[in-house]
């Protein structure tokens, strides 16, 4: 196992996890003292009767404040601040949170509003502004993918300067996790296949990259497995409650693991395509995570070889002699892809150029792909990627997953072979 | 892969590990908004001039020290931590760090109770769940021994027992300068500690997915570093390593029921003063072997953590629990008699046997019966195998 | 108990790397405002950041600071080593002395130290990147390909970066960063 010379791991985060893990809410609230919370969401949640659940469960021991599901689909500071007003005026003492990144988000900055004071969430801009425990939060994600549960950093939006600030502190990360399959059963398979492929791409980023850390590795091989097994079955089968279970594991898993060692090309171009061209975020990992592998092979080949293991179990391991291991796991990945496409009758996508809304528009053009690449070397991941990645790099493999066609490797400019952490 | 039905996990600890280390610590309490910590520590810290070190990782932060505590014995008591929440309240400190094993966290976490709850009586606190506020940011840099206690939500002193998820440290700085071996005993102990909390915390019946990440990455370091930090004491990696292990076994065991073997160790080892690390490096292949002879399951997984992947797929399933004993068993055979083969070897009474059962029945709430214990005592004692 | 036995302990100043480390930042804040005259790639990244953005690199808590920033006719200026009354759009520093030790005795190279956590960003992380960039290529120019090698991902190639151009510019830049 491999021991950086220096790593820094923290996951603060209780995680309560299970058939009927909601019932143990007023519990866990009652022992951080708090017993009038306010619970934050989204119009797809609430509408899915979601939020009924979850007051059915918590609201016979507890009184909830308030109920606030109007959140945008990106986190905005101004509704941040009307929300904190609303927690104020209802005298609430702790934020439950239901929903995937964008309500999560906003609650961690309706958090730093209600606990420090202030109205207006800009004020407390810049990383070192929050050094202090924060009111009780208890996150109860519904997407089993983007592991926001496990992360400490807020994302959050200033829609009039058209810019995203972070707000990055230990004392955002919630303080529970709670993962109930109730919460994601009723997301239909066309959303769970690529929710799924976040979660199993956190955790090969993870996995291969520069700020990779012991735990952080033992959770991305866990988080791989659970995935491996189970997203298929869902897939086909949405009302799996222990795939869905499995899944959610997976997500926090992979969560824990990716906030700890961070990721690289998949997430970097990823990142740049759902910004240009409003692509899901989940369609383009499920697309990029094998060009994000294969860019890699020169310097982490061995690493890449060892998640065959956990995609394809013991048997398909053993039978692969060591040198192929690493394309055995990118073509089963491609293999898995096309697996979830017919599964979820082509709505699962494989290559840029089938993406559509639901207009069937094509959301990612040819004529796009410099933008995308030339935003893509603006963007933080390509930090943690152990191959460096220039514009003509990006545009590349832009090109090659346009096609869906595997990766030409001799067009990669390869600095250096093998990797020490 | 099995699906739990249900399970919680937590670590509050933020780990950092390797080179420089100490020197992050000032920047991390930072974070909380602390600029005065009080170090706790023994004679074993001070005597390796480690203190000085940790003084020297200061330099150039705003962070003073509110006073370096270096005479922390053995065992701790409730006098002792009295006497230096004076010293903390004089001082002027809003923090603790706790350097070193055992007794030196132990105390700390007895020093934040009282500070941070404003309390005297610390004798009000036994027992669990007790303490209800946040306690003072505490910082835990461990050493090469450890009793597998330190990172955990407990605190043991004066024989009496403080449990609060309140207790856990908030950082836990491991450096290569302060892992570093000390003497053999030591690092077999703390190693078997960690190993016999790791594996029984990954059991078949407590399947847990996030307390299975920190056991397997704690016994795959134990497996490929023991031997090494045995046999040179000095080797920094080996010792860094192994104290990873060490903290990663600590927080699995925080976060699952006490096993058969800790048990059983525990109730020995109160009842003969020796120490425990070492009474469950003892029980160890005996507790897995009574296991395997009643077929209750040993996780497959173990393999994997103990060879890695290669040999685990080959292996085929049914095998998997017999090889990862006798590779368990190689590992002790390579330490070359720092771990005592056999009870009977440690100059035990005999009749303490049936005593440490009793307690060990009791210690368990009933969970592993009187016979059972008492039957992999026995083994352990003449060193007969079950199978 | 005697408490005078366990006195209190002000942190002390490591000077002699402290100077050090203080020199590598003049000279890399001189070498930047003279590469980006000379070379076409930084003087590039350079463009592309707001007009007016100032940035310091420096060592937590305490300093020592190096600030660069560009004048209001796009110029790229290295502005000292005080970061009090400046205006800064980006503050990225190195968690203690130590650490800024390992890195600029180039024990542990910029990326691995990023990749380490050893660096806390304050400001917009696109132009942190862009500055980062900037440090890799000036450090190509500054040191040996030998030591620049463990620093950066991938060494620019010579078909990349011609080698005249490279012995020129490094020249140029050398002779820049030391005497105007
Ligand atoms: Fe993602």
């Amino acid at each position: 196992m491999i021991l950086p010379s220096y790593y820094e791991f923290c996951c603060r985060v209780k995680t309560i996890s299970g058939q009927k893990a909601l019932e143990k809410i007023p519990g866990a609230l009652a022992r951080m003292n708090s017993f009038r919370p306010m619970i934050i969401t989204d119009k797809g949640v609430s509408g899915a009767g979601l939020i009924k659940l979850v007051s059915g469960a918590v609201g016979k021991k507890v009184k909830i404040g308030a109920i606030y599901d109007d959140v945008p689909a990106d986190s905005d500071y101004k509704v941040v601040n009307a929300i904190a007003k609303i927690y104020r005026s209802k005298g609430c003492d702790s934020i439950i949170v239901v929903g995937g990144g964008s309500p999560i988000d906003t609650a961690k900055g309706v958090n730093i509003l209600v606990s420090l004071g202030g109205n207006n969430l800009l004020d407390y801009c810049g990383s070192g502004s929050v050094k202090q425990k924060l009111k009780p939060l208890i996150a109860v994600p519904t997407t089993s993918g983007t592991g926001s549960e496990m992360t400490l950093v807020a994302v959050i939006a200033d829609k009039d300067r058209n810019i995203k600030m972070a707000f990055p502190s230990y004392f955002l990360l919630p303080d529970i996790a709670v993962l109930d399959p109730r919460m994601t059963k009723t997301l239909p398979p066309f959303l769970t296949a690529p929710t799924g492929m976040d979660a199993f791409t956190h955790a090969c980023e993870a996995y291969i990259g520069l700020a990779k850390n012991p735990l952080s590795d033992t959770s991305a091989l866990q988080a791989i497995q659970l995935v491996s097994q189970n997203l298929l079955k869902v897939v086909k089968n949405p009302n799996d409650l222990n795939g869905r279970l499995a899944l959610a594991n997976a997500s926090a898993l992979a969560g824990l693991s990716f906030s700890n060692s961070m990721v690289g090309l998949v997430h970097n171009l990823g990142h740049a395509t759902g910004g240009v061209c409003h692509v899901p975020h989940g369609a383009c990992m499920s697309i990029f995570l094998p060009y994000g592998l294969e860019y890699n092979f020169h310097k982490v080949g061995d690493l890449i070889g060892d998640l065959l293991y956990p995609i394809a179990g013991a048997e398909v391991f053993a039978e692969t002699p060591k040198k192929a291991r690493p394309e055995k796991a990118v073509a089963c990945i491609r293999q898995l892809n096309q697996d979830l496409h017919d599964a979820t009758g082509g709505r699962h996508f494989r290559n840029l150029k089938e993406i559509t809304d639901r207009s069937g528009k094509q959301l990612v053009p040819k004529e796009t792909l410099p933008l995308i690449a030339k935003t893509a070397i603006g963007d933080g991941s390509k930090v943690y990627n152990t191959e460096e990645i220039t514009y003509d790099d990006a545009l590349m493999v832009l090109e090659h997953a346009y096609e869906g066609i595997p990766l030409n490797r001799k067009l990669i400019k390869k600095g250096g072979k093998g990797q020490k952490f | 892969m099995q699906t739990p039905e249900y399970f919680e996990f937590l670590n509050q600890a933020k780990i950092i590990s390797g080179k420089k280390a100490l020197e992050h610590i000032p920047i991390e309490l930072d974070g909380f908004n602390s600029r005065k910590p009080l170090v706790v520590t023994s004679k074993a810290v001070s005597g390796a001039k480690l203190d000085r070190v940790l003084a020297k990782a200061f330099y150039d932060s705003n962070t003073i020290i509110g006073g370096i505590f270096d005479e922390v014995p053995e065992h701790s008591s409730f006098s002792l931590a009295k006497e230096l929440s004076i010293l903390f309240k004089g001082r002027g400190c809003d923090s603790i760090i706790a350097f070193g094993g055992g007794s030196v966290a132990d105390v700390a976490k007895g020093v934040n109770i009282m500070v941070s709850e404003k309390n005297e009586d610390l004798l009000s606190f036994i027992g669990e769940g007790k303490v209800k506020t946040r306690l003072k940011p505490f910082v835990y840099i461990p050493v090469s021994y450890s009793d597998g206690t330190e990172m955990t939500n407990v605190a043991c002193i004066d024989h009496r027992i403080i449990k609060s998820d309140f207790l856990y440290p908030d950082i836990i700085a491991m450096d290569p300068r302060a892992t570093k071996g000390c003497c053999r005993e030591c690092v077999v102990s703390t190693a078997m500690t960690a190993l016999t909390h790791a594996i029984e915390a990954s059991s078949v019946a407590h399947y847990n997915p996030v307390s299975d990440t920190y056991a397997h990455s704690a016994i795959q370091f134990i497996y490929e570093n023991l031997a090494k930090g045995v046999k040179s004491l000095g080797n920094a990696r080996a010792g860094l390593a192994l104290a990873n292990a060490a903290v990663m076994a600590g927080i699995t065991f925080a976060n699952a029921p006490a096993g058969l073997i800790h048990t059983i160790a525990d109730a020995l080892s109160s009842i003969t003063g020796h120490n425990r690390g070492t009474m469950m490096g003892v029980l160890l292949p005996f507790g897995l072997e009574y296991k395997i002879s009643k077929k209750l399951e040993i996780r497959g997984e173990l393999l994997l953590a103990l060879a890695g992947l290669d040999e685990y797929v080959k292996t085929p399933e049914k095998e998997m629990a017999v090889r990862s004993l006798g590779l368990i068993k190689n590992l002790i055979k390579s330490l070359k008699g720092a771990l005592p083969e056999k009870l009977s070897d440690m100059k035990i009474p005999e009749y303490h046997l049936n005593e440490a059962a009793k307690i060990a029945f009791n210690a368990s709430g009933k969970k592993y019966k009187e016979q059972v214990c008492l039957d992999v005592l026995q083994h352990a004692y003449e060193g007969k195998s079950f199978i | 108990m005697n408490i005078n036995k366990y006195p209190e302990i002000k942190p002390g100043v490591k000077y002699i790397k402290k100077i050090y480390i203080a020199v590598m930042l003049f000279i890399v804040g001189r070498a930047m405002q003279a590469a980006s005259r000379i070379d076409k790639t930084i003087k590039k990244e350079f463009e592309d950041l707001p007009d007016g953005f100032t940035f310091s690199l420096g060592i937590l808590p305490n300093g020592p600071y190096m600030i660069v920033g560009k004048n209001e006719k796009g110029k790229v200026k290295y502005m000292g080593w005080n970061p009090a009354g400046k205006k800064l759009d980006l503050k990225m520093g190195i968690k203690n002395m130590e650490v800024a030790f390992l890195v600029f005795s180039f024990q542990e190279s910029t990326t691995v130290a990023f990749a380490h956590d050893r660096f806390i960003v304050d400001g917009d992380l696109t132009n942190a990147l862009a500055i980062v960039r900037v440090l890799d290529l000036v450090e190509v120019y500054l040191l040996p390909k030998i030591i620049t090698k463990l620093a950066v991902k991938r060494y620019p190639k010579w078909s990349e970066l011609s080698p005249v151009r490279k012995h020129i510019n490094r020249i140029l830049i050398y002779v820049r960063t030391f005497t105007v």
